[in-house]
């Protein structure tokens, strides 16, 4: 106990370049928890987009790429699937269910999912957990959108709200379907993945909006009001994917063949769990590096400790020599030193912690605003609990390296201060 | 238990050897130092004559390579390193010649810092927190520094004469039989240096306590009961030692 008081009064006398010293390994504690959660959260965010659904089926593409137009409404298809083929697969004696995906628009930045009702019923996210409206109801006119929780909450829309839907995914005003406006029939409670960034409207919808076009313009003297849409047959001609729940999981690969030999037109049908293994395992390398980026951080702010206890020692000289002569032995000295180390890097790790709480407390709502990723602000994990203990381990023992001169110096040069 | 035996001397030395290194020259050769309980002796020794050296070798820091060394009756050899370091915990005060306090710490836990390593020496200063402290002053007082402002200095910002005050302070608080001071007043102005020599004589004779100082200035040795000069006791090649 007094070992501890006289250390920590040692350390407040030189509380500037100790200061210092636990700023830095706070800044890489904070890093390094920083990193470790950010790749927690974006794996489990990730994981909990889709469940439920046992194949995803589009045209022909890489299955990555088709998992992140289909799923995360990133990138585009290359091509779309014809009505009929969707149609027949839907009906193959192992399909339970499909929900069909028409995608490409947008609205101010939001992508928008044409669908139909089933969407509702069957889009699974997380653990099974099916979809909720926080306000209204599914779409059930032609002209009616669902929109996902933070579309409503950042563009401030309510129920009622008329919208208009660009044409591609930049909002630019001459591509505007603004003559077809949707109204706002329902907002769904938050999901914490891509369908809170999305608007849905029926598959009948997104044919009224593009009828009168062609290759993604509208042909002059052709276009249609809503009403004359209303009266046209409004079954879609093409769709960009759908997903596909069957009787049983064991059905899978025999469709998943089935699909991807589909003899009229080049599909592709994806295990969304694979899929989002494979691409999780592309994103893993860049996530590994950063993790082992900052464990090197951890090492450099050891490290400069490290150097600042070392050099301290010399400047330390007279205070050994004054603890030897009224009774401290060498390893009293020893333990100083270590303790010290010890010391610092625990307050660098509480530091550090309360850092990495403060920074998701204030950054956190802009992390899932900007990137749609949500960072809990729960207790640490054993995870992190094990990187803070390393941290203060290897602490500890990086301490030891001064100790262990400063033992030798005290046992040779006892007191004498050599002045 | 380490301990001291009132009816023998303070010090006893016989046939002490002791270098820095294995192959390196004898820096002492003493065949006999004796001191006597209640003594105040001085050595003097030109600058790298061997007197630091020694005194380590007195307060248990150090171990001669042969001889014996006797402290209080207790032979310093016999002991273990951690139970020489309780001896001289117990035992000992020690004055350096300069930088004798601790910045951290403020004038009054300076002086009391011996009783956190020494339990006999807390208990002889009263024990508890509060008598403690007021055998600190009290200390404080006798050696002229009782003045309440100053107390509450910063230490560094004290003197030179006063730091060494506080450092017999310090070294006299639990009452230690055997008061050792590495020139304690070369640091001093000509004129303080007896000032600071009787004070101490003062508070070691009230205490019973034994007082070797060592220095290199011979300008106090008429004060002592007794002067040794190291030369003529240590019996090393006069080349090794450096005049400084
Ligand atoms: N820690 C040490 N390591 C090696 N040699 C030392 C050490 N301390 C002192 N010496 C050497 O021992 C000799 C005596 O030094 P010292 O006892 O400090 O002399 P004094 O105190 O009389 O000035 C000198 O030659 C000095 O260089
Ligand atoms: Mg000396």
């Amino acid at each position: 106990m007094a070992t501890l008081i006289l250390a920590w009064k040692s350390l407040l006398n030189r509380r500037y370049t100790v200061g210092l010293t636990v700023l830095a390994i706070a800044l890489a504690v904070a890093l390094l928890l920083g990193v470790e959660r950010l790749r927690y959260e974006a794996r489990s965010g990730f994981t909990a987009t889709i469940s439920g659904t046992d194949l995803i089926v589009g045209a022909r593409s890489s299955p990555v790429q088709l998992l992140l137009y289909s799923v995360f409404r990133m990138g585009e298809a290359t091509n779309n699937i014809s009505w009929r083929s969707y149609r027949q697969i839907a009906d193959h004696p192992r399909v339970q269910w499909t929900v069909p995906l028409s995608l490409g628009d947008s609205h101010r930045g939001y992508p928008v999912l044409a669908t139909n009702q089933d969407y509702f019923k069957y889009y699974r996210y997380a653990d099974a957990r099916p979809l909720e409206l926080s306000q209204g109801e599914p779409f059930s006119g032609v002209f009616e959108a669902v929109l996902g929780n933070e579309v409503a909450r950042e563009l401030s829309y309510e129920l009622g709200r008329e919208i208009v839907i660009a044409h591609g995914a930049d909002d630019v005003a001459f591509v505007r379907h603004d003559d077809m406006p949707f109204t706002v029939r329902g907002i769904l409670a938050p999901t914490r993945t891509a369908v809170d960034r999305t608007i849905h409207i029926s598959l009948e919808g997104f044919e009224a909006i593009h009828l009168g076009w062609q290759a993604g313009v509208p042909l002059p003297g052709r276009q249609v009001s809503p009403d004359e849409a209303r009266q046209r047959d409004l079954t879609p001609r093409q769709i960009t994917a759908f997903l596909v729940g069957l009787d049983s999981r064991a059905a899978s690969f025999q469709l998943q063949r089935y699909v991807n030999d589909y003899p009229r037109e080049a599909l592709t049908a994806i295990l969304p769990g694979v899929a989002l293994h494979q691409l999780w395992d592309l994103l893993g390398m860049a996530e590994q590096a950063l993790l082992l980026v900052s464990w090197f951080v951890v090492g450099v702010g050891l490290l400069g400790m490290l150097s600042a206890q070392l050099s301290n020692l010399e400047a330390r000289r007279r205070e050994m020599a004054i603890l030897r002569a009224v009774g401290a032995g060498p390893r009293y000295i020893l333990l100083l030193i270590c303790g010290e180390a010890l010391m610092l890097a625990l307050l660098g790790a509480v530091l550090g912690t309360a850092l990495l709480y403060a920074l998701l407390f204030f950054a956190g709502p802009l992390i899932e605003a900007r990137f749609g990723l949500f960072i809990g602000i729960g207790g640490l994990r054993p995870t992190e609990l094990t990187y803070l203990g390393i941290v203060l381990l290897a602490g500890l023992f990086s301490g030891l390296v001064p100790a262990v001169r400063a033992y030798r110096q005290a046992v040779v040069n006892g007191i004498n201060m050599r002045l | 238990m380490p301990n001291a035996t009132l009816d023998k001397p303070a010090i006893d030395c016989r046939d002490l050897r002791f270098r820095w290194y294995r192959r390196g020259p004898l820096v002492l050769d003493l065949p006999e130092l004796r001191v006597e309980r209640g003594e105040k002796i001085f050595i003097a020794g030109p600058s790298g004559s061997g007197k630091t050296t020694l005194l380590s070798l007195l307060t248990g820091v150090g171990v001669a390579e042969t001889g014996r060394v006797s402290i209080l009756g207790q032979d310093l050899a016999a002991l273990s390193g951690s139970r020489r370091d309780r001896f001289r915990a117990d035992h000992l005060g020690y004055i350096f010649q300069l930088f004798n306090l601790l910045p951290y710490l403020s004038l009054l836990e300076n002086v009391l810092l011996p009783c956190r390593f020494s339990r006999r020496r807390r208990l002889n200063a009263g024990g508890s927190p509060g008598a403690l402290a007021a055998e600190g002053r009290r200390l404080l007082a006798h050696l002229d520094l009782g003045d309440l402002k100053l107390r509450q200095q910063p230490v560094a910002e004290l003197s030179v004469g006063q730091q060494q005050r506080v450092a017999a302070a310090r070294a006299l608080i639990g009452g230690p039989e055997l008061v050792i001071a590495d020139e304690p007043t070369s640091s001093l102005d000509m004129d303080r240096r007896e000032a600071f020599v009787k004070l101490l004589f003062n508070e070691c004779s009230r205490q019973q306590a034994t007082l070797v100082m060592v220095s290199h200035d011979r300008s106090l040795e008429h004060l002592f009961d007794r002067s040794i000069q190291l030369g003529q006791i240590n019996r090393v090649e006069p080349g090794i030692v450096r005049e400084t």
